[in-house]
């Protein structure tokens, strides 16, 4: 499954209350680093936090270390019992056993449809903190439930297109930007003997949902609205994007039935390391390990026709019920303090959703403009809460047809029939 | 009187001897003065006590869940909500009339037959090889055994890179470099299953040979030799000592390795995650999807109320048939 693949799924819920917040997308983030900063460094009001914060994260304890390192050297004398699960399925598996055990951390990551949880009550309504009350509109939507924001996130990240731009620039290639240009790109490098796209077993996925998101999402960004109230149905809105995946990409021989067994590493190999692949799709956190590849040179574009695929980022949440409330409130506060923003926008390459001032690199500028202009969006934000149920046929049916074992008739068709049980939920 | 003899007739009188005094010393007395229930029950109580730990322990971890995920499974209950509405069958009908949901159940009973069938065929030969005397015995032995010995997931992902469809997997490098094509290997929907069968059985080979290999050091070599005497051939040796003395090690083994295959879920998952498309979903990751990831617990609960059905009906005949094997001979 591809990294781009598990971000999909795993804020596709979250981002599915922006649309209801915000109007549309277009506005959704807009003015993200226009104001100045408002919140100060809580140094002050440390005084008295102690105790043991229990948190579960879906960052690594080496990657959210610098984090955890700011948060103690601001509230020194409270101890982190930090508990990590790798996202998305793991994690989602690990925060719903505890959710049902009534076990949850006094802080954790949220990516599952918010509404869930916040409707049993295990979550803390955080709408008064002042640092969800800078969070941009889109920010605290992504997040709101009756009236309250259930989690603080203040990043979003981008999906786009890394491109090698020597081989472009060698070949006389324009990037595309159009659907059709897309393919015949992905044709012309082929044809000289190249890779035109760096493709892995779940990029067939990501491809139908590109494609979907550049057409039908484009023309109509509410055909999915009622897909779980019966007004609608996947054979309707998402047939033809499969049936496009199955033609231009599987039928023209782009992606070849080998490629089932590649994983992002083999991608990599290919574009980062033989340099023998154009382009190679993957969020904006993608761009840390490719920026330590010195001799490719690396360029970002948005996806053809449909900006850039993005979301707000899975955010953090308190328990409604926390063994140390000061301790959690306290992770809240440094969260938000301007050290701890800064820190937060660095270890995920990310765009942030407060004012802040903040550098990203030359190559992902592309992605910060097009972010801040709000020219990102999720396709499948109407899946919300039953994303993973959706995303568990289409991601191994999309690979069924490459190996001809189903037809975007009958995935299309076995997606209705999987949400037809759905609809009495909704 | 052979030498045999005398020693099957003093066996008899020492345990005679010792039964007798027992029953003069302690429970005769017992049973002359108590009802017999009584003394039943208080000969069994040091053993109820000696019990008792491991059995509030069984049933908290074991029983109990048992219990409560067939409650569950008449259920729609979703693992958050505390209100859920009792559904009755459906649970139970949507498990037995859906493809998606049928199919490991059907993959991981053909894979809980292969495998230890492949296995006990390897590794009975392998354990009579490693128990003959060569210089290189003890390295082998631990050769063989390594691979029982290392994690399921690192053995996973080392086979995923050997066993790559890419041009970068260790044998389709190796093809290419004799000039052959490449092949799919795990990319291929109808062979991927095949390959993980042959990783699980390359990885358990060596810990049940080395099972044997104890049942076959307790042969007496008095006996191989003389069938050895008696012009026995190294088949009649095998088929006619060495087997029947290997059946109880083989009940176990094979019991071992039926309820082991039907719960496998990390190997595959580190190999294919469940791919290409369904290809290699076996019971146990379909369970954890539809329960934990797609929060159907009441639909989950069914799967596994039925699994663990499936998995004490295999290994109880199994075990019952394997024993009347051992008692025969």
């Amino acid at each position: 499954m591809t990294k781009l693949s598990k971000s999909l799924l795993a804020t596709l819920a979250a981002f599915s209350f922006v649309a209801a917040a915000c109007g549309d997308d277009n506005d959704s983030s807009s003015s993200v680093t226009e104001a100045p900063p408002e919140t100060e460094a809580p140094a002050e009001a440390d005084a008295g936090v102690s105790g043991t914060l229990s948190m579960l994260s879906w960052d690594n304890e080496e990657r959210m270390q610098p984090l955890l390192d700011g948060f103690a050297e601001m509230f020194p004398d409270v101890e982190i019992e930090f508990s990590h699960a790798p996202p998305v399925d793991t994690y989602l598996q690990r925060l719903t056993l505890l959710a049902g055990a009534d076990d949850l951390p006094d802080v954790f990551n949220v990516t599952i449809p918010i509404n869930k949880l916040a409707k049993q009550g295990l979550l803390a309504d955080l709408s008064d903190l002042d640092g969800v009350q800078v969070l941009s509109p889109a920010h605290s939507g992504a997040f709101a439930y009756d009236g309250g924001v259930y989690s603080y996130s203040p990043t979003t990240w981008a999906g786009g297109i890394f491109y090698n731009k020597d081989l472009f620039e060698d070949n006389g290639i324009a990037l595309p930007t159009t659907v059709d240009e897309y393919v015949a790109v992905i044709e012309e490098f082929n044809a000289l003997g190249l890779q035109g796209l760096a493709l892995e077993g779940g990029s067939l996925f990501d491809e139908v949902m590109f494609h979907y998101n550049a057409t039908i999402h484009q023309s109509d960004p509410d055909a999915q609205a009622g897909i779980y109230t019966g007004e609608t149905t996947f054979v309707e809105t998402l047939q033809p994007s499969i049936e496009w995946v199955q033609e231009e990409l599987i039928d023209s021989g782009i992606y070849k039935e080998e490629f089932l067994g590649y994983t992002y590493d083999d991608r990599i190999q290919c574009f980062a390391v033989e340099m023998t692949c154009a382009m190679l799709k993957d969020g904006s956190w993608g761009y840390g390990g490719l920026a330590e590849y010195e001799d490719l040179n690396l360029g970002w574009t948005e996806m053809p026709n449909s900006g850039s695929l993005g979301a707000v980022s899975p955010g953090w949440s308190m328990s409604s019920t926390p063994d140390n409330e000061a301790a959690a409130l306290a992770w809240f506060e440094y969260l938000s303090s301007n050290e701890g923003l800064a820190t937060y926008q660095a270890i995920g390459d990310s765009f942030m959703g407060v004012p802040l001032d903040y550098e990203v690199p030359e190559v992902m500028e592309p992605a910060r403009e097009a972010i801040e202009a709000g020219r990102f969006n999720l396709a499948s934000v109407f899946w919300g809460n039953e994303a993973a149920i959706t995303f568990g046929v289409l991601f191994p049916g999309m690979q069924e047809l490459a190996s001809g074992d189903t037809t975007p008739a009958e995935l299309a068709a076995l997606l209705d029939e999987t949400n037809a049980e759905l609809i009495p939920n909704n | 009187m052979s030498r045999e003899l005398l020693r099957d007739h003093w066996r008899l009188r020492v345990n005679t001897d010792t039964k007798s005094r027992l029953q003069g010393r302690d429970f005769g007395r017992l049973a002359r003065t108590q009802p017999p229930y009584l003394a039943r029950w208080r000969r069994n109580v040091p053993f109820t006590v000696f019990i008792l730990p491991a059995l509030i322990v069984y049933s908290i971890v074991v029983i109990l869940p048992l219990i409560q995920t067939f409650r569950y499974s008449f259920t729609n209950y979703d693992g958050l909500s505390p209100e859920y509405d009792f559904v009755g069958l459906e649970n139970y009908r949507k498990v037995l009339s859906s493809e998606q949901l049928i199919e490991p159940f059907i993959r991981t009973i053909g894979f809980s037959m292969v495998v230890p069938l492949l296995v006990t065929v390897m590794a009975i030969p392998l354990a009579v090889v490693l128990n003959g005397r060569f210089k290189t015995r003890n390295f082998q032995r631990a050769s063989f055994f390594l691979p029982s010995v290392l994690s399921a997931l690192f053995l996973g992902y080392s086979w995923t890179f050997i066993l790559s469809s890419s041009k970068y997997g260790m044998i389709n490098a190796l093809l290419e470099q004799f000039g052959f094509d490449r092949q799919l290997l795990l990319a291929d929907s109808d062979l991927a299953m095949w390959l993980i069968v042959l990783v699980v059985v390359w990885s358990q080979v060596g810990w049940h040979a080395a099972l044997y290999l104890a049942n076959l050091q307790t042969i007496d070599p008095a006996l191989l030799e003389a069938a050895d005497i008696d012009g026995a051939s190294a088949f009649q040796r095998f088929r006619f000592i060495t087997l029947p003395h290997l059946a109880p090690a083989m009940t176990v083994s094979v019991a071992l390795l039926i309820i082991g295959s039907l719960k496998v879920f990390d190997l595959p998952l580190a190999m294919t995650e469940g791919g290409p498309g369904r290809s290699t979903i076996l019971m146990t990751q379909s369970i954890i999807i539809q329960g934990l990831s797609s929060s159907r617990i009441g639909l989950a609960s069914a799967m596994s109320f039925l699994f663990f059905l499936v998995i004490a009906v295999i290994t109880f005949t199994q075990v019952t048939l394997m024993s009347r094997y051992e008692d025969e001979k």
